[in-house]
């Protein structure tokens, strides 16, 4: 018990945040997922993919505790704050977004991030300029940052996310990426649902599940591959037998690599160190 | 903080389409042609603006519920704290029902010179108008997950409101139904404001038990 405690002080065991055991949700007389079982721990992050109608906010809305579960069981570790960014909201909201973040920041009291810190965020998410603009009357981009920027201001221990970046250019997914690496490093569980894997995320979650026939599995190794060009300089090396392996196309100075999903970025990160230069990458669907 | 945050949010989900101050206006358009309309005799125009404030007081408190229901599903989320959202909710209606009640109760031009009579006439019409939020509340879970059920027993509780509970059969539970109708049929044999004080202090007992029932009935379906 005393080394486990050591453990945990220490950041070597992950202490769990969230656990779904068996849990199923019936909609009119259909499933929309049955016996979902999965656990969250301090800085995990889980990515739920699913087709669109496969049930992926009703999990999540379960979860949080929208909906009322047919069985199975939802338990958080007492404390925790949860945050939850819906994929559209609701509420009409018919003030600045200045004044609703500061708002809603106040609400959730002295665990709250600071004011200067909510504006930073605001403004690393491009919000600068519409901090004086009605919330209502921004674009869909727009009112989903504020969504996510709502979700954050409350530092949340689980951040879950329903497909946060449906109409987010890949700048600012990147700098949401960005948020969300930098709770989880500060020991946040984070969980997200999307329609499909996304490359701006890639690396990022340490488990992926597919929501597929109203159940949840292992989401499969992506079969997919990258075609990667590369060109060779006169300070280039001659490139390894292993890479080679992967060579499609060598020709005027240009190399065409086919690498698979798992190894691109050891690929990518081998050519560049043998003084290739990059010159961009396609991906295949296989 | 959080009281104040939901108060504004309700507020503006009763203002923000205008419908609570245009038929508040349309109420006030229709007393003052009450005598030219309808009839000029006080037993007619006091009970049916009892009426109407009971009815304004559902119809404004179905309103507001659908549209908490359609609008703030995530704000419960946010808040999670079902006894403070519920709550505050009665207490924004209540606060709005005042307003009516104060408001029609000055265009009926039914004052007389005792304010134990004044205080009774806008006393009735305010407890009244509890009750129709009351009731509205109780079937709150119409909007989500008891849709005909509930919708079905609103129905019913506002027939009993307004059904004759003097009558044979009626008489025997009538210490249990909504207490509108015996304020109307008492006014009507009296035609005394003050004989309807015991009736005003039963319709806020009566209110009081209603919400209570509508926020412990209620508690699991919040949020859904």
């Amino acid at each position: 018990m005393l080394w486990q405690l050591r453990q945990l002080q220490i950041g070597k065991i992950k202490m769990d945040l969230l656990s779904v055991r068996d849990l199923s949700f019936e909609r009119k007389g259909y499933f929309a997922f049955k016996h979902v079982t999965f656990s969250l721990a301090q800085n995990q992050a889980i990515n739920i993919v699913g087709d669109a109608g496969s049930g992926k906010t009703a999990l999540l809305e379960t979860v949080v505790g929208l909906n009322e579960a047919d069985s199975g069981k939802v338990t958080t570790t007492p404390g925790v704050r949860i945050s939850f960014m819906p994929q559209v909201e609701t509420e009409v909201i018919d003030i600045s977004v200045g004044d609703y973040l500061e708002q809603t920041r106040q609400i959730e009291g002295k665990l709250a991030v600071s004011s200067a810190q909510l504006k930073d965020m605001a403004a690393f998410l491009g919000m600068r300029s519409l901090m004086d603009r009605t919330v209502k009357t921004l674009s869909l981009g727009a009112k989903q940052r504020v969504s996510f920027l709502n979700a954050i201001a409350k530092r949340p221990n689980i951040l879950i996310m329903d497909d946060p970046f449906s109409f987010q250019n890949s700048f600012y997914a990147h700098n949401m990426l960005e948020i969300f690496k930098d709770l989880q490093d500060h020991g946040s569980g984070i969980i997200m649902a999307a329609p499909m894997r996304d490359t701006i995320t890639d690396g990022f979650f340490n488990t992926n599940y597919l929501l597929s026939g109203k159940t949840l599995a292992g989401l499969p190794v992506d079969r997919s591959a990258y075609l990667m060009s590369f060109k060779a300089t006169k300070d280039s090396m001659a490139i390894t037998k292993e890479i080679a392996h992967y060579a499609t196309t060598t020709f005027n100075n240009l190399i065409e690599i086919r690498a698979p999903y798992d190894q691109k970025e050891r690929i990518l990160h081998t050519m560049l160190e043998m003084n290739y230069l990059f010159e961009g990458m396609v991906s295949l669907e296989v | 903080m959080k009281f104040k945050f939901l108060f504004s949010n309700f507020s503006k989900l009763l203002l923000d389409d205008l419908v609570y101050p245009v038929f508040l206006g349309f109420l006030v358009i229709f007393e003052l042609f009450f005598n030219l309309l309808v009839d000029d005799s006080v037993k007619v125009k006091y009970p049916s603006m009892i009426i109407l404030n009971f009815f304004f007081a559902l119809i404004l408190a179905m309103y507001f519920l659908k549209k908490d229901t359609l609008q703030n599903r995530y704000l419960k989320q946010r808040i999670d704290d079902y006894y403070l959202y519920a709550l505050t909710q009665m207490f924004v209606l209540i606060v709005f029902n005042v307003v009516t009640a104060l408001i029609s109760g000055i265009f009926t031009f039914l004052f007389s010179t005792s304010p134990a009579a004044n205080g009774t006439m806008i006393l009735v019409l305010m407890t009244t108008s509890w009750i129709g939020t009351a009731i509205a509340f109780i079937c709150r879970s119409q909007w989500t997950s008891r849709k005909y059920i509930a919708a079905v027993s609103l129905l019913v509780i506002v027939l009993f409101s307004l059904a004759d509970s003097t009558n044979t059969i009626l008489v025997y539970i009538n210490w249990i139904l909504p207490p509108v109708s015996t304020v109307v049929t008492t006014f009507q044999e009296h035609s005394k404001m003050v004989a309807l004080l015991p009736l005003a202090l039963r319709q806020f007992i009566y209110a009081l038990i209603l919400f209570g029932i509508s926020l412990f009935f209620n508690k699991k379906s919040y949020a859904k």
